[in-house]
Order: C-alpha cells, then structure tokens, then sequence
C-alpha cells in the first residue's frame, strides 16, 4: 500500500509539472504531448497495481517489473530519437537562414559601397570627369571591383567562379 | 569558391583568376573564417558572402549556389581558394556544360601529374568506378571541387546539397546524377596547394574511406530530390 501511494504522488507531481511547464510556455505542446503520456500511464499504474500484473502475465512476462522496464526503455528510446529529429530540422533551419543572413549582408554591403560612390560623385560632380567615378579617395579596402557591375541579375555574364 | 580561414593562398588565387578571366563576376563564400579571409578577399576585389558561422564545404556550396539562382546565373564554377585549380582551365571546364549539366575538372584523367596513395588512393578509384556506372559516362575524379553547373545543376544544388563531410563532393554529385542530370569530365592538371598540407596521414586516409563508403551507400538509397520536379519558392 505505501508504494502505491509513492507512485501516486510521483505520477502526479509528473503531470503537474508538465501542465505547469505547458502553462507558463517553457514547454511547447508538441513535446508535451509524450511528458504526460508518461505521467499518465505512471498514475494508472499506480492506482491499479493489478493492471501491470495482469498485463505483463498476458505477454509472458515471469518477473512483472520487466514489462515497465521494457516500457521504460523504449519510451526513453523514443524521446531521444525524437530530439534527434527535431535538432536536425533546428539544424537545417539555422542553415537556411545563415545563407539568407550572408545574402542579405552582401547586398546591404554593395548597397552601402554605391551609395557612398555616388554621394561622392554628386558632392564635387564639377570637379572630376565621369570616367574618374571608380577612383574616389578615402575607400580604403572598399574598393569595387571595375569589372563586375552593381546590380547583379545579368544573365549574359553569367559566370561565377 | 567557398574558403575557411584561407587568409594566406586566397589573395593569390584571385589575383590569378581576375588576371586569367577577367570578365567573370567571382564569389567568395566565406565559411565562418577566423582569420583575415573577408578582409583579403574584398581587397582582392572579390564578392564575399559571409556566412555567420562555420557550416563546412556543403554548407558553403549551397550558399553560393543559391546566390547564383536569386541573381540569375547561367553558369556557375566552383574553384578551391588554395590555388589547387588552374585558372586556365576554367573555360575548359565550362566548355564541357556544352555536352552535359555538370561539368567536373578531373584529376588522373590523362594529363597531370597527380598521385593518391593508400587507402585514399583506393577510395577514389570505386568512388568513381561506382559513379561512372550510375551516370553512365567515365569518371575519374568524383571528389574533385572544381565542377561547373549549369542552370539545371544550380536549382538541383539548392535543393540537395549536404552540410556534412564528404555529402559536398560524393552525396551532392550522386543525388544529381539519380535526380536525371547528365555528367561528364574535362581533364585538368591540379597543382600542389599554395598554402597549408594535403593530409598524407594512413589513418585519416583510412578514415576517409570509410566516410565516404558511407556517404555514397546513403546518397544511392536517398530520395530524388527533383530540380525540375519541385521548384523552390522563390525566383
């Protein structure tokens, strides 16, 4: 009788942590789901100690206890594979928005290079001839390269090494 | 041509291919460099795309081809940052997109004076025995980085072009291939890095092997990934 009443308060101090976790949103339900099935499954166990018995009979079990080892292992088995799957799409995720981040950089940082080009041409327009654009003093290590245009999306250069 | 803390050969590299080729647009993807990379890059006058942290030669690959398909390219050249690449053959190279869609720039084809020894040595040869079967054309260098695409080979690469070790070269060539891309190979002669040590080391040789037994036996059992199949979203 003492056990029953252990497991009892064990599964439901399970279930309660569960639902207080899913409540205050440190737990997104979809992992959730399985946290309670195991808290359930350890307060039916508990208030019907027969069932375990019984079941495991059932199945051939000698020593009952194996079964919920059993049970205990696969379930932990499967959380595991679970997380596994989860933080590979985490992983692919992080990828795809790593190249959107660098895309997004590189076009910002050639934005930035032109228009500071530009502001550079209309600030002193009279003072050099359009051809002298490339050579802008102060760029330092910003630098264009003369051969490949801003705007990219022309086809007919479509070569990238 | 995707570079990880190559701050000493990189500069090199691209003041011979602006000087080869210089009408071609070059992109650098960094792959989450700690060194000056970016820096040396940018003032070589490259593009450099940089992403924010180190996802490996795949990962860098598929960024770079994905910037290829957002800006519309109809060709595309992956070159090494070493220096291992002749930018000479380059056209050559994209010479072969006439006949088929990817072109790979082949070691022991002929010419060149490349030699592979041991288990690494071993690994090549059925890597490429077991490839050239399934694409149906002679292949010797399946591991080599210096492929070029066309625009069937940029939208599959979006789609299927694996992170992890070895999926860069092996895994994404054979999903490619199984995915209806036609292959074929323009001998090239690959010169000795210009900076760092090619790994001559039995074990890792070994190693290697192993890994990339493993990732042909996973690309050959892997799921089409159509580029023609599913576009991608955007365009």
């Amino acid at each position: 009788m003492r056990t029953t009443v252990f497991f009892l308060v064990l599964a439901l101090i399970i279930v309660a942590l569960v639902l207080r976790l899913l409540r205050s949103r440190v737990l997104r339900e979809k992992y959730a789901l399985l946290w309670i099935v195991v808290g359930v499954t350890v307060l039916v166990l508990a208030v019907f100690p027969p069932l375990l018995h019984g079941v495991a009979t059932a199945l051939g079990f000698a020593v009952p206890s194996n079964l919920l080892f059993l049970l205990g292992m696969l379930l932990l088995l499967g959380v595991t594979l679970h997380l596994s799957l989860e933080l590979s799409t985490l992983e692919d995720e992080t990828r795809v928005l790593a190249e959107e981040a660098a895309m997004a950089r590189l076009a910002h940082e050639r934005l930035e290079r032109r228009l500071e080009r530009l502001e550079a041409a209309t600030a002193a327009p009279s003072a050099r001839q359009l051809s002298d654009r490339q050579h802008v003093p102060g760029k330092g290590a910003h630098a264009v390269p003369v051969a490949a245009p801003e705007g990219p999306g022309e086809g007919e250069r479509g070569v990238r090494a | 041509m995707p570079a990880w803390n190559e701050e000493e050969a990189i500069a090199d590299t691209l003041r011979e291919l602006r000087t080869a080729l210089p009408e071609v647009d070059v992109l650098v993807v960094d792959d989450g460099s700690e060194d000056r990379t970016v820096a040396v890059a940018t003032e070589a006058g490259a593009r450099v795309l940089q992403l924010p942290h180190n996802l490996g030669v795949g990962g860098a690959m598929r960024a770079g081809y994905k910037y290829a398909r957002r800006h519309d390219y109809d060709r595309t050249i992956q070159v090494d940052a070493d220096g291992q690449h002749d930018p000479r053959d380059i056209l050559a190279v994209l010479d072969g997109l006439e006949r088929a869609d990817i072109s790979i720039g082949a070691r022991f084809a002929e010419k060149g004076t490349y030699e592979a020894k041991g288990p690494r040595r071993w690994a090549m040869v059925v890597l490429a025995a077991v490839i050239s079967r399934i694409a149906r054309t002679r292949l010797t260098d399946v591991t080599s980085g210096f492929r070029a695409g066309n625009r069937r080979a940029i939208a599959q690469y979006c789609e299927h072009y694996p992170a992890e070790y070895l999926g860069d070269t092996i895994d994404s060539l054979v999903v490619a291939v199984r995915s209806g891309l036609t292959v074929t190979q323009v001998p090239v002669e690959m010169r000795p890095r210009q900076a760092g040590t090619p790994s001559n080391n039995p074990v890792k040789a070994a190693i290697y092997l192993l890994r990339s037994f493993f990732a042909l036996a996973l690309a050959m059992t892997r799921r089409r990934v159509g580029a023609d199949r599913h576009r991608w979203k955007e365009d």
